[in-house]
């Protein structure tokens, strides 16, 4: 058994819970997406009379829930939290584990470098983070089938999941980065948390503005706005944005990891 | 004189708490060396250094001339480690997790994995975490020394093992001595490094404080002496004894010095009984712990 296929193995039953919570995420709000879209007008106006931060804080700021794309759009937003805590999750596992679970001196008294060792295990996280966006169609596609609306919405849910991948793996880094930071493990996975609340605040504040300007660039969460995303055009910029900064945040992980002391925590 | 491993004032520093400082160590290959020095005295973290899970703050260690560091993937093909408690896999079977360990290495362990389980008596299908403590490091010998590595580092290792055990595992540690394996042998217990080294190193407070052969620390230095006399002598002294205990008529000290001049004292006694032997190691490493310079 090789190291990638030790991490898969390990990973498994904890992947299928979060898969889990994803499937009954998906499935209860497209279920409910068509009560909401036959009292649309009812809908709005509902939303309308709730104060401004309250529909920001629950995702429904700029979002038409009447028509189907918007009410998806909502819906995304509350998976991509879901998608950052588990990809938070699975970064600062990655690198931690070992010493959570004392095991650090039997796989780090091996013939392979620190480095190599993280590779495989960051990479058979990023394997989990994959299939989470991927299950993330697969479900969209067969709840919405159940529904039996007109119209084909399987470019909607593509770029949502893409979209769920690329923030995922921002929160992923920086979860992995903070945890190779960090000595003590519990200090590193409460950074990684942080990093998902602090981001999504930024979030509804950007929300809240009119003109939120460079404050995009601090939340993930406003990457990929849900305009963009119904209308089919992804801004480029923020996906290399996203790429560009999971690659500072792996290196970091990768130099400070090779250099720290390794101990149970 | 080619050495397994050499360390020239070897140091780490926990932010500004003391690790080790200048450790100097060289361990000849082939021979059995042993580590000694209470807990806390820096004996696993100079393991932890050689072995490359922490970072020296100074200093040089290198395993069969290599750098500890710089040439860690490479050394640590060579080398199996014991740690002095065990900490597996528990959902993994005993099997499965000595198949995945022996995968990071280029051989065959499958029939070395039988005849070392054999050898201990470990049921090899059994879950870790169904395992007792004793189990477990059976599963961790098995784990270090499945590659017949030319280097067995170990940390404490017959905790949790009963009496028989502990001899079984002598036994397979001289084997594999024999078979050409340098052994470092890091222990609390003295009575168990006296039993299979042929060298030690005594650290006190991260300071290497004394290294020479057993027999040398045993026979050279020190004798156990005891005597009974009709009435109790007060008061006794002489120079080179140490750790004088009198009870009643009975008096007993470590000596060292000229064994003519404790052989005229004790002729000058009105002796019943005389006792001179070699010491416990254990007796002995204490003058190491005296506070002062007094027992070197």
């Amino acid at each position: 058994m090789n190291l990638f296929r030790k991490e898969i193995k390990f990973g498994l039953k904890s992947f299928l819970l979060w898969t889990l919570g994803l499937f009954m995420f998906v499935f209860a709000g497209i279920v409910k997406s068509s009560a909401a879209m036959a009292d649309g007008q009812f809908m709005t106006e509902l939303i309308n009379k709730f104060p401004r931060i309250v529909v920001a804080v629950m995702g429904m700021a700029n979002a038409d829930i009447s028509k189907f794309a918007g009410f998806y759009a909502v819906l995304m937003q509350y998976i991509l939290v879901l998608t950052a805590v588990f990809a938070a999750h699975l970064g600062s596992r990655a690198v931690s584990r070992e010493s959570v679970d004392k095991t650090y001196e039997f796989l780090f008294t091996k013939p392979r470098s620190r480095s190599f060792i993280l590779a495989r295990k960051l990479l058979a996280s990023l394997v989990f983070l994959t299939a989470f966006a991927c299950l993330n169609l697969v479900f969209s596609l067969l709840a919405v089938k159940q529904l039996g609306l007109e119209g084909d919405y399987t470019a909607l849910y593509v770029r949502f999941s893409f979209a769920l991948w690329f923030v995922g793996l921002v929160f992923f880094s920086l979860a992995a980065m903070f945890a190779a930071i960090f000595r003590v493990a519990e200090q590193g996975a409460r950074a990684g948390n942080l990093a998902v609340m602090i981001t999504y605040a930024a979030a509804v504040v950007y929300d809240l503005l009119e003109k939120p300007g460079v404050l995009r660039l601090f939340t993930p969460f406003r990457f990929f706005l849900n305009t963009e995303m119904i209308d089919g055009t992804v801004s480029v910029f923020f996906l290399l944005f996203c790429v560009a900064l999971s690659a500072v945040s792996l290196f970091v992980t990768f130099r400070r990891f090779e250099r720290r002391d390794l101990g149970a925590v | 004189m080619a050495y397994a491993i050499e360390t020239t004032k070897l140091t780490k520093y926990y932010g500004k708490a003391r690790g080790i400082v200048d450790v100097d160590i060289a361990v000849e290959e082939g021979e059995i060396f042993g580590f000694i020095g209470p807990n806390g005295a820096g004996k696993s973290t100079t393991i932890r250094t050689l072995l490359g899970l922490i970072k020296k703050t100074g200093g040089s260690a290198t395993i069969f001339g290599m750098d500890c560091e710089k040439d860690k993937v490479k050394i640590l093909a060579e080398v199996g480690y014991l740690p002095g408690e065990v900490f597996y896999y528990d959902n993994m079977r005993a099997i499965d997790l000595l198949r995945y360990s022996a995968s990071f290495y280029k051989k065959d362990c499958t029939k070395r994995i039988t005849e070392l389980a054999d050898a201990l008596s470990l049921d090899l299908n059994k879950k870790i975490e169904d395992m007792s403590l004793g189990n477990k490091k059976k599963v961790g010998i098995v784990q270090g020394l499945l590659h017949s590595p030319k280097l067995i580092i170990l940390d404490e290792p017959t905790s949790g093992l009963d009496p028989l055990m502990q001899r079984t595992f002598f036994d397979l540690i001289q084997r594999e001595n024999e078979r050409g394996a340098t052994v470092l042998f890091s222990s609390h217990i003295l009575g168990e490094v006296q039993r299979i080294c042929d060298r030690v190193a005594i650290i006190k407070e991260g300071r290497i404080v004394d290294l020479r052969s057993i027999d040398d620390l045993r026979k050279n230095s020190y004798k156990k002496v005891s005597f009974t006399t009709e009435n109790p002598v007060a008061d006794f002294s002489l120079a080179g004894a140490g750790e004088i205990t009198q009870d009643g008529s009975s008096t007993s000290f470590l000596y060292n010095g000229e064994i003519g001049a404790l052989l005229k004292k004790l002729s000058a006694l009105p002796l019943v009984n005389a006792d001179i032997s070699e010491p416990e190691l254990e007796e002995i490493f204490l003058h190491y712990y005296e506070d002062g310079e007094a027992a070197k």
